[in-house]
């Protein structure tokens, strides 16, 4: 312990706390500290005292031992933890978004945990569909549900987890259509101890016969069970496209749509909400009795070619669509907005 | 007559073994340790009295309290008398708790290679380092008696410590 330099400084500072800390907590008789983890259940704690005295003028000292010993009862004790740095964003509709949860037997024996979701919580906005259960199983990071080898969707209960271990579930939801950008749904999940009478109980509940090698177990302070609230956010993304006439420039100098003038349109495209527009694409078809104006493209602010020359740039006139103007504006995060300008002639 | 002859080499036997029980006990200290933890009970009452009993299971988190009987029970008194308890594994000492009558109470922090009072202990890092001891860097508490005890005598010493 305290091998690193800054927690030495810590030190003098921490062990007059701690024992404070425990002073206090004696007098006030409340519950000792309590450890995450504490000894294993099953362990056997013997104390031996030795005498050793002399008699008269022997020098030989004489000893004498005594002993006594107890075990440690096993703690059935659990906590789920929420793990999502964020709350999951989603769009409406989608299937199967995942939250990600991480469960830990903070017993001192092993334990098997089974679950329950509760997916029609309140304090949001609307209700996801909570589908399945999987476990992380297959040492890759997130979650894979097909491939070689997936994780694993959760059967009756987890494998017998080991004072300490921990597995990385995922809660996977549907999320309905309809929805608003920014509104959330919450989901619980429980984990309960399998031990038959732990979840739920109070705790200090002995339950005989349920510990290790036919002892008894006790509840610990979790009460067999532990829930954690994970959130989805919608990011809906709305994009708005309004067209108007930038201007007009008739033969005779003036700004009257006469044959032969030419109108300059600009489409204005508004990315509201949140998340991304993916591979958002604005085409806009010339329209009868006008002419394009060759290189008239014009992508907020920056003159664009007609060919289709991407990567230079995203924008063609009649390559893509006959007679159309396409402006690729691709994965798109909102917010945004993007203009677009180009000319026809009357004819 | 022959079956009862026949019984009295066994008694001798049984008597032998007795007078060397007694022999081997002259002189000699008697230890016995006990481990018990305070339970709330209600008594007669109706009232909760703390109660002290013998453990056999524990859970992590409580307090033991580990009490050594010592007995005179000799014809001479047992000088230079001392009590060593090297600190059970995954139990960690409770500040203050160590009792004993008429005994200088020492700790070690060593293994039990030396042994001082707690202001006087101290740890080393890694680097070197020196620091106060804390109650779970104890390996070992040990009672010593200032005075020879006399034949008859008898106490109790004692200390309380948590299971990890």
């Amino acid at each position: 312990m305290f091998r690193l330099k800054e927690e030495n400084k810590w030190r003098h500072t921490l062990s007059g706390l701690v024992g404070l800390v425990w002073a206090t907590s004696l007098l006030l008789g409340t519950t000792a500290p309590v450890w995450a983890l504490g000894t294993a259940a099953g362990t056997v704690i013997a104390n031996t005292a030795t005498a050793t005295y002399t008699i008269g003028a022997d020098p030989t000292p004489k000893t004498v031992t005594a002993m006594d010993s107890f075990e440690v009862l096993e703690v059935i004790n659990t906590i789920v933890v929420w793990q999502d740095a964020a709350d999951v964003t989603v769009n409406t509709p989608q299937t199967e978004r995942p939250l990600t949860f991480l469960l830990t037997n903070t017993g001192n024996g092993p334990e098997a945990f089974t679950f329950a979701y509760n997916d029609a919580l309140g304090s949001d906005d609307f209700d996801p569909l909570a589908q399945s259960i999987w476990l992380e199983s297959n040492g890759q990071p997130g979650l894979q549900t097909t491939g070689s080898p997936a994780d694993t969707v959760l059967g009756a209960a987890t494998p017998d987890l080991p004072p300490d271990g921990s597995l990385l579930i995922y809660l996977l939801s549907n999320i309905p259509s309809g929805l608003g950008d920014g509104q959330t749904g919450r989901v619980s999940l429980t984990a309960a101890a399998a031990t038959p009478g732990a979840a739920g109980a109070a705790a200090g509940t002995e339950l005989p016969g349920a510990g290790l090698n036919g002892g008894s177990a006790v509840v610990g302070n979790s009460n067999g069970h532990s829930e954690a609230i994970g959130t989805y956010v919608v990011a809906a993304v709305n994009v708005q496209l309004t067209k108007s006439i930038a201007a007009i420039e008739d033969l005779s100098g003036g700004n009257e749509p006469y044959p032969g003038a030419r109108v300059t349109y600009r489409l204005t495209v508004q990315i509201g909400g949140s998340g991304a527009a993916e591979a958002l694409t604005i085409v806009d078809v010339i329209p009868a009795d006008t002419t394009y104006v060759a290189g008239s493209i014009v992508l907020d602010g920056t003159p664009q070619t007609d060919a289709a020359d991407a990567p230079a740039d995203h924008t063609d006139f009649n390559v893509t669509s006959a007679d159309t103007v396409t402006v690729e504006l691709q994965d798109t995060v909102a917010p945004a907005t993007h203009t677009i300008e180009f000319t026809t002639t009357i004819n | 007559m022959q079956p009862k002859r026949a019984f009295i080499p066994g008694i001798v036997i049984v008597l032998v073994a007795l007078t060397a029980v007694w022999a081997h006990a002259q002189g000699q200290i008697q230890l016995t340790s006990v481990a018990e933890v305070e339970v709330e009970r209600f008594n007669q009452e109706g009232k909760k009295e703390v109660q002290r009993v013998k453990a056999t299971k524990v859970l992590p988190g409580n307090e033991v309290i580990f009490t050594t009987l010592y007995e005179n029970t000799g014809k001479e008194a047992a000088e230079n008398a001392v009590i060593t308890n090297p600190m059970p594994e995954h139990m960690i000492y409770t500040q203050n708790s160590a009792r004993g009558m008429g005994t200088m109470i020492t700790f070690s922090v060593d293994g039990g290679k030396t042994y001082d009072a707690p202001a006087k202990l101290f740890i080393f890092d890694a680097s070197g380092r020196k620091f106060p001891a804390r109650p779970q860097d104890y390996t070992h508490i040990r009672w010593s008696f200032g005075d020879p005890l006399p034949p008859g005598a008898k106490g109790e010493v004692s200390f309380r410590a948590i299971l990890q």
